[in-house]
């Protein structure tokens, strides 16, 4: 019921504005708003990535191993493409500054001057904000739309087979595009990693910070609004059903390579989505780093907060950030206790965390509710009032 | 309306279909016997698609025509409004009872991505099915725990509502694998009454079932198998006392 979902998302503009509050215009010490406000920023990117990796897993039962994958295109759209796009904008102001033009060798641009380069654009970008911001849509717009196609391509072989076979081949389709783009220097400046104008480039020190706040808050809204909308909808039904009996659903006529198809285009454009701001915000990236294992952090907040619940999927992120945040400001303490490097430790504790979630409460933090289309309890009540 | 000619279905080297032909007649119920592994269950998933024979055809005769079904995917003959339930019930654990039925009703609007979003666009074929589906549950006793989780529901209970949503599936042809296995007698027969009063409303209904004392006395046509094979057919009568077919039961 689209009231319920309304009702939620209101719930979540106000935690955002009272979290955000707390962070940029609170009394409390200056360090510890600039580290609420990297965590929040961090919240609202993973929220939307383990919110669309919700309906996929949580929703379909589909086993989306190669999740990370969307990371690597968002960062791909960002830093491999629309990065050179603002370079083909201002490349004669860079030919006369720096005597060459930043993409006629593109290997020299990636080792020598990317960063003097990019310098020069974030001063122009700052005067002309319109552009920043256009070259800001552009990378998000450009990060779904590549998401969403290539998400369907990649699972497209296996998209008939068993739900194992899937999930084997998008882990290995994610791991083949890492390896292929990170060593392909064009794409994105390969092992020396690119550098990202600023699309925010007037706002300098918390304001870019805030502006960042802002913008993935908006997203991250818009994102819970239409995923719980659709969850909540016979289409999300549908998807449920699929997940309990592949077979039943299917001889009651849901076609499973439709919906597959669907769930995978419309999740991985968001998940590609969050790809894209995290670059933006990191202004920086290296495509060698997207490994496996921010696929199974996604899984880990997404089994914690609660499979098939987009509350849930909000909560798990927020609580594996607040973890691993606690572990980081007390790591010096913990390595004199445990005559260790606690590095590895914030793994163990979500590995062990799964597996105590999956023994006492697999349905996690916030369990998986029916999927809400109308009010059954007023229909009810008018048909027993019939049959007196 | 279903024609079936010489299926043929191999698992590896054994034979569970050799050569199965068969005819439901529109507006009656057929019955389906044979002892365990005589492959009932198998010739009901090649009808609805979930395995593809080896040789042999499927048809359906609808509307005047006739449409080669075999080898169809399950989405596709549903479509064409045929709908079975399940020996071992196969509802979805995670959805409440209500659920069930709704997630099976055909031409859903709500269930295109984009429609989804826009709940002015379903809302009003929802509330029309919720009010079908509540006369169903009804109907078949499972209205006062249509909002319990699938799981929660006892062994009899799922079995009813694996009947339920073959109802709400509004189909032609309803496909029955074993409704009244593990159902006590008073409740067996209440099915079987279900059923003829759905039949009378022009459904067609083709009904597997061990239990014949009960079956028979509400069928209007049998058939019966035996390792693969057709081995009797007739009217209910004429069944019981078949020699081949009692002898199929006792040495089998």
């Amino acid at each position: 019921m689209i009231r319920d979902v309304l009702a939620k998302t209101v719930a979540l503009v106000i935690a955002l504005v009272v979290v955000g509050a707390l962070a940029f215009a609170s009394p409390l010490p200056k360090d510890v708003r600039v580290l609420l406000q990297n965590i929040e920023v961090y919240i609202a990117i993973y929220g939307i990535y383990v919110i669309s990796l919700n309906l996929e897993v949580g929703y379909l039962g589909l086993p989306q191993f190669g999740k990370v994958m969307f990371l690597l295109i968002g960062a791909i759209a960002v830093g491999g493409i629309a990065t050179k796009l603002v370079l083909l904008i201002y490349q004669n102001a860079i030919f006369k500054a720096m005597g060459a033009y930043p993409l006629a060798k593109i290997s020299d641009y990636c080792m020598y001057y990317q960063y003097s380069v990019t310098s020069l654009v974030n001063q122009m970008l700052a005067q002309n904000p319109a552009l920043g911001l256009g070259y800001f849509l552009f990378g998000v717009a450009l990060a779904m739309v590549l998401s969403a196609g290539l998400g369907v391509l990649f699972a497209y072989p296996a998209i008939r087979l068993r739900e194992d076979y899937l999930g084997i081949l998008l882990l290995v389709s994610g791991e083949f595009l890492r390896v292929v783009t990170y060593y392909a220097t064009p794409v994105a400046c390969g092992v020396n990693g690119a550098v990202i104008p600023d699309p925010f480039a007037w706002a300098l020190g918390e304001t870019r910070t805030l502006v960042y706040f802002i913008a993935t808050s908006a997203f991250l809204i818009a994102t819970f609004l239409v995923f719980d909308a659709i969850g909540n909808s016979p289409f999300g039904r549908a998807l449920r059903a699929i997940r309990d009996s592949e077979t039943a659903a299917a001889v009651f006529g849901k076609d499973i390579v439709k919906f597959r198809i669907r769930v995978l285009a419309f999740a991985s454009a968001f998940a590609g989505l969050a790809g894209a701001l995290l670059a933006y915000y990191f202004d920086y990236t290296i495509l060698g780093t997207y490994l496996p294992i921010y696929t199974f952090i996604g899984w880990t907040m997404l089994i914690l907060g609660g499979l098939g619940n987009n509350v849930g999927a909000i909560v798990g992120v927020v609580v594996y950030y607040i973890v691993q945040t606690l572990l980081d400001i007390y790591k010096n303490s913990l390595q004199a206790v445990l005559h260790a490097d606690p590095t590895y430790l914030a793994y163990a504790i979500f590995g062990l965390a799964i597996i105590l979630v999956l023994m006492y409460r697999p349905q996690g933090i916030v369990p998986e509710k029916p999927v809400k289309t109308i009010d059954l309890n007023k229909v009810r009540e008018r048909i027993q009032r019939k049959i007196k | 309306m279903l024609e079936i000619k010489g299926i043929v279905k191999q698992f590896g080297a054994f034979r569970a279909l050799d050569g199965v032909d068969m005819t439901i007649e529109r507006g009656k119920v057929t019955l389906l016997i044979g002892p365990n592994g005589s492959g009932k269950t198998t010739l009901i998933n090649v009808v609805t698609g979930v395995y593809k024979p080896e040789a042999g055809r499927v048809y359906f005769h609808d509307d005047g025509k006739t449409l080669d079904i075999t080898g169809w995917p399950p989405h596709k003959v549903f479509a064409q409004g045929i709908v079975r339930t399940f020996q071992i019930p196969q509802i979805f654990q995670k959805l409440t009872v209500m659920e069930n039925l709704l997630a099976v009703a055909r031409g859903q609007a709500g269930e295109g991505v984009l429609n989804a979003m826009r709940e002015g666009r379903w809302a009003k074929q929802e509330e029309e099915l919720a009010e079908r589906a509540f006369e169903i549950l009804d109907l078949v006793g499972l209205g006062d725990v249509w909002d319990r989780y699938a799981y929660s529901l006892s062994a009899g209970q799922m079995k009813l509502l694996e009947l339920a949503r073959a109802l709400m599936a509004g189909a032609k042809l309803i496909i029955l694998d074993e409704p009244i296995a593990g159902i006590p007698i008073a409740q067996a027969h209440a099915i079987f009454q279900t059923i003829r009063d759905v039949n009378a409303k022009g459904v067609t209904f083709w009904v597997v079932e061990h239990r014949i004392d009960i079956a028979f006395k509400y069928v209007d046509y049998v058939y019966a198998m035996a390792s693969g094979r057709v081995i009797s057919q007739g009217a209910p009568d004429a069944v019981a006392k078949d020699p081949k077919v009692i002898e199929s039961y006792i040495g089998g």
